[in-house]
């Protein structure tokens, strides 16, 4: 199977459309000044790219996420997002 | 951020003791519970918030309904309680309809369709939020 075929199969199919609605959350609640929401849509966008095999994008997503959760002391999703990108440095 | 909230909610409650006020005794621990459920204080969170849901009932302010069950069903969504949420916030979507309440309408579906994505049913799950989405970008 050619590596475009496996991509196509491993890529969700609506995971543009995926990409581009965190993106618009995330510059409204950048807006907004909504900083849990911002924190949230970094980690979407991180698992998402992760899924797509993205992963430069993926580790700055999740990094983010990560920065944002310990700033805010908002520690229940925090080890979600380490668990994937400690799977990512696994791989 | 999340301490200024808490601080000045704590302040609100002990207020609404003092005068001992039904309404207010429901609001103030429901901002501190919303607040405990932004910052994913989970423990707090239900604590709060079935406090909050037994004051409604008690005292017969079924109006706050549909906004307390929806922050109550998202609680039960992230400590895994999908079989408590569901319930719950199909019944707060259906009277949050019947009042024409937009905003809780959108809220419901959005909790109700988390509930539903961490069930398995991405189908049902991605029509909520869609829903939501629109009745959100309509106002």
């Amino acid at each position: 199977m050619s590596p475009q075929r496996v991509a196509a199969r491993r890529e969700p199919p609506e995971s543009t459309q995926a990409g581009e609605y965190y993106h618009q959350a995330l510059a409204l609640a950048e807006e907004l000044s909504l900083r849990p929401p911002v924190a949230h849509c970094h980690r979407g966008l991180g698992r998402l790219y992760a899924i797509t095999s993205q992963h430069d994008q993926a580790r700055a997503a999740l990094s983010a996420a990560i920065d944002h959760y310990r700033t805010m002391e908002m520690t229940f999703r925090l080890p979600e997002v380490e668990a994937i990108l400690v799977q990512m440095a696994v791989r | 951020m999340f301490a200024e909230g808490r601080a000045l909610g704590e302040e609100g409650l002990q207020i609404a003791e003092e005068v001992a006020h039904p309404g207010s005794l429901m609001i103030a621990p429901l901002g501190l519970g919303m607040l405990a459920l932004r910052q994913g204080d989970l423990l707090n969170a239900l604590s709060l918030l079935e406090r909050v849901m037994d004051i409604c009932h008690e005292a017969d302010l079924s109006t706050y309904f549909p906004h307390i069950a929806a922050a109550l069903g998202a609680a039960y969504t992230l400590g895994g309680r999908v079989a408590d949420a569901v319930p719950l916030l199909t019944l707060a979507m259906a009277q949050a309809s019947a009042v024409e309440g937009v905003v809780y309408q959108a809220l419901c579906r959005l909790a109700l369709g988390e509930a539903q994505l961490r069930d398995g049913r991405v189908e049902e799950a991605q029509a909520l939020a869609e829903q939501a989405l629109a009745l959100a970008r309509a106002r």
